[in-house]
This record gives structure tokens, C-alpha cells and sequence, in this order.
């Protein structure tokens, strides 16, 4: 037999084979869409002083946190100084809240193999650590300033006086401030005012000195202008500027979203959590620096 | 020249020259405020007061501040060398940056450079220490602290005291 012969013989029997399998296939392709539940959030472990807030509640009252708790969504931890809480989301997630932190859990569900994390950072350190051989995870933190969202499995991050501070351990994190984006990529850490205007916000309301070529007016307008946004507890990012923490104006008083009805534990939706697109990387970086921008 | 070294010497010391003075030594703060709540609380304001900067430095040290009045924080800050003694010390006045270096600086006992070990701690250079550690941002020691400054340094300077350095992503300058 010719080698074309033998060629289309292979052929007919991987069609015959795939038609075969077809109708095997069929149950999978009417499967329902994965059902969103609300995940469990843990504290796996406390040190020194720490409180927490759960908004459901409806009170105003600060309690101690107690390690092997439960804490349902929309509750803010605050921890003292020399004080560390570690808090699990199943075998997902895990965040570690440092000291003098204070840091929101808003939304934690479940759809399938996939997750969703909505946290936010008033100020201080949280380290988050996502399993991603578990499923995808769609994961973000929001500051005043930024967003921060899942990319890689691992990062440092902290606000504070000097803005936000990103530094990552796993693979890459993308931050988002309004129509910015920058990826932080594994071992690299995010230290750039002039591209995003971050660390500007506490620098004496002074963008001048930020680098020493200064900024350019469009810069200055939007160091100038940041309000109106709100940027704890899931909030995220609103493109028209920030409302936050600018030293000399008031600063934003924590908005706790109004809780709504305790969600049934299944509830059907149309398609599965989505999980964003990766943010594309210019390449190659403009600046010839390292770093990406858009 | 003796008349200028006079001028000079209230800058040299940060403008903490003074008698000892206590002003409104009776002015109360939060009872039982434990160190979340209290941080949460500065984290909000404009400013920071004299008596709550004295109340953070004294749960630094001690993990919880047990004074009862303004004069009973700078009495027992006194005896620890974290407040000089010819501070007149004013319970609302806005905390200056020059002092809050110096109590921390005499708080975290930082090891000083060259001006610091030759004439002592001052505003200024506590100041310039703790900047080039990374604990206290940018900005002049005359100038008042917001409470998102005073809590990061706080922040900053509690983990100085545990592992000697500041973390990376708390440090105003990217970390050493």
C-alpha cells in the first residue's frame, strides 16, 4: 500500500473515531451553567490585637477577631500595631492582613472552578496568595488610589502615606488607575509617580516635585482633580479621579454598601463568573525600561 | 557670632526650645482605645494632635497607652527620653514633623549618623535619619503630620523595631 493510502486510511479512522465520541460529548455541551454560591471566609489565625466590623449587622461595633471564625461578606478588619491576621477563602485564597492595616472582605463566590474576590485596603499591608491550580480566580483589591487584579498567584501590597506599593512574588498583578494599567511583573515592584501618579497623592499636593522634569499639564490636571471616586470595599476605580486621602482636605469616611438580603446559597445565572481578559503588553515596553504601559 | 549661634540654636533643635511647659495637662483622650482603633481614628484626620501623637508613641513602646491625662503621657515619655525635657509640650497643638522624628528616633533607638552621634537627637536630623531609613516621608520639620502620615510612620517604625528595616511596600522610598 502507497504512503497516501495508508495516510487516508489513518484518516478515516480518526473521523470514525471522532464521530464516535460525538454523541458521548453531547451531555457535557447542554450541562447548565456552573451555579454561583457565596464562599467561606476563615481566620485561620490571630496575633495581637485585631477587630472586626461586620456591616451586616447593622451595628456599629467592633469585635475582637478569633481564629477559626467564620466571616461573612462586607466585614472590615483593622489590626494594631504587632498584630497579624491570617484569613483563608477556602482553598483559593489566603491574605494576610500585617499590622496597622485595615482592610475590607466585600464579595467571596464561587461559580464552578472558577472564584471572585472583591477586597478593599484603607490602609497598610495585606500579602495575597492565590492557589491557581484550584481554578481561575478573578481577585481584586481596592485602594483610594487603584486597583489591583489578579494576573499571577502572589503579592505584596501596601498603602499608605506614600501611596500605593506593589510588590510581586508570583508571576505577574496588573494596577489599574483609571485608564492607566501597568503590570507588575514577578519580583518587580511598582514605584513609578510620574506614569501613574500614585505615590502623588501625598506628596504635598505638589506634582512638581514628583520627578525632577516635572509633569506635564495633563498630569498636573489629573493629580489636581482626583474626586469622586470611591475606592474601598470593592468599590474600585472611578475614572472621573479620586476622592481619598489628599493631606490638608478631608479625607473619605468608609462607605459600607448597604447589605443586601442574605443571598440563597444557589442562584442561577446565565454564564459563569467571568474572569477578565489578560491586559495586553505593549510591546515592545515603551520606555525601554521594563515596564509596560498603556 | 554669639548672637547668631542664639538665632541658629531654635533651628538647630527643630523649635523645641522651651521652658517644660505643659499646656492643658488635664485633656483626656479615648478611654480603653486599644491600637486598631486608635489607628483607625488617626488614619482620618487632618491633623494630629500633640496628645494623640504622645498616645501612638506609647503604644509603640508598650503595646497600650495606660495614661490617664495629657501631662501623665509626656511625664512617662519624659522619664524614657522620647519627649526632651525643655518641650513645652500643648495637648491640641498640631504635632510637628521635627518632634515626631525625635520621638521616634528615641523610640526606635535608630542608630544615628555622624551629626546625630557627635551632638545628640534634634528635630532636623532625627528627621533626615528617618527619612533615609525609610520611616518618615518628605517635607519640612516645621510642617504639621496628617493622620495617614502619622499612621504609616507608626506602621513603618513598629516593624523597624521588630525586624530592623521597613518593609518594602510601606517604604516612601521604594526600599534598600
Amino acid at each position: 500500500m502507497s504512503r497516501s493510502g495508508i495516510g487516508a486510511l489513518c484518516l478515516l479512522a480518526f473521523s470514525a473515531a471522532a464521530l464516535a465520541a460525538a454523541p458521548a460529548k453531547a451531555p457535557d455541551a447542554a450541562k447548565p451553567p456552573a451555579k454561583v454560591e457565596a464562599g467561606k471566609v476563615t481566620v485561620v489565625s490571630v496575633s495581637g490585637p485585631a477587630q472586626k466590623l461586620i456591616a451586616a449587622k447593622g451595628k456599629d461595633k467592633w469585635e475582637a477577631v478569633k481564629a477559626g471564625e467564620e466571616l461573612p461578606e462586607n466585614t472590615i478588619i483593622r489590626t494594631g500595631l504587632r498584630a497579624k491576621v491570617v484569613l483563608k477563602f477556602e482553598d483559593r485564597v489566603e491574605v494576610t492582613v500585617k499590622s496597622g492595616s485595615q482592610m475590607g472582605v466585600s464579595e467571596f463566590r464561587k461559580a464552578g472552578a472558577a472564584s471572585k474576590v472583591r477586597m478593599g485596603l484603607k490602609y497598610g499591608r495585606v500579602r495575597t496568595t492565590i492557589r491557581r491550580e484550584k481554578g481561575p480566580s478573578d481577585l481584586r483589591i481596592a485602594t483610594a488610589v487603584a486597583t489591583l487584579s489578579v494576573r499571577g498567584s502572589g503579592c505584596d501590597s501596601g498603602f499608605g502615606s506614600s501611596g500605593l506599593i506593589v510588590k510581586s512574588f508570583a508571576s505577574d498583578w496588573n494596577l489599574q488607575y483609571g485608564t492607566h494599567r501597568r503590570t507588575v511583573r514577578q519580583g518587580e515592584k511598582h514605584k513609578d509617580p510620574k506614569k501613574l501618579g500614585i505615590l502623588a497623592t501625598q506628596q504635598d499636593n505638589d506634582p512638581g516635585m514628583l520627578d525632577p522634569f516635572g509633569s506635564t499639564n495633563t498630569e498636573k490636571n489629573k493629580y489636581l482633580h482626583w474626586k469622586g471616586a470611591s475606592g474601598f470595599l470593592g468599590g474600585g476605580m472611578n475614572p472621573s479621579g479620586f476622592k481619598g486621602i489628599i493631606p490638608g482636605k478631608k479625607p473619605a469616611k468608609l462607605v459600607i454598601p448597604t447589605p443586601t438580603p442574605t443571598p440563597p446559597a444557589v442562584q442561577p445565572v446565565p454564564t459563569p463568573v467571568p474572569i477578565p481578559d489578560p491586559v495586553p503588553d505593549p510591546d515592545p515596553p515603551p520606555n525601554g525600561n521594563g515596564h509596560d504601559y498603556q | 557670632m554669639v548672637a547668631l549661634a542664639a538665632l541658629a540654636l531654635p533651628a538647630w533643635t527643630g523649635g523645641c526650645s522651651g521652658t517644660g511647659t505643659v499646656e492643658a495637662p488635664k485633656a483626656e483622650l479615648v478611654a480603653g482605645e486599644g491600637s486598631p482603633g486608635f489607628l483607625d481614628r488617626m488614619s482620618s484626620q487632618t491633623e494630629v494632635s500633640e496628645n494623640d501623637a504622645m498616645r501612638g508613641i506609647l503604644m509603640l513602646l508598650d503595646g497600650s497607652d495606660t495614661a490617664k491625662t495629657f501631662a501623665d503621657r509626656v511625664s512617662a515619655l519624659r522619664q524614657r527620653g522620647v519627649v526632651a525635657n525643655h518641650w513645652d509640650c500643648k495637648a491640641a497643638r498640631p504635632i510637628a514633623r521635627g518632634r515626631l522624628a525625635y520621638m521616634l528616633y528615641q523610640a526606635c533607638k535608630v542608630p544615628g549618623g555622624v551629626v546625630l552621634t557627635l551632638t545628640g537627637p534634634s528635630g532636623r536630623y532625627c528627621l533626615r535619619e528617618l527619612q533615609y531609613c525609610g520611616i518618615m516621608d518628605s517635607g519640612s520639620m516645621f510642617g504639621s503630620v496628617t493622620g495617614l502620615q502619622y499612621v504609616t510612620a507608626l506602621t513603618r517604625a513598629d516593624v523597624y523595631m521588630e525586624t530592623g528595616k521597613v518593609p518594602e511596600t510601606m517604604n516612601p522610598v521604594g526600599g534598600r
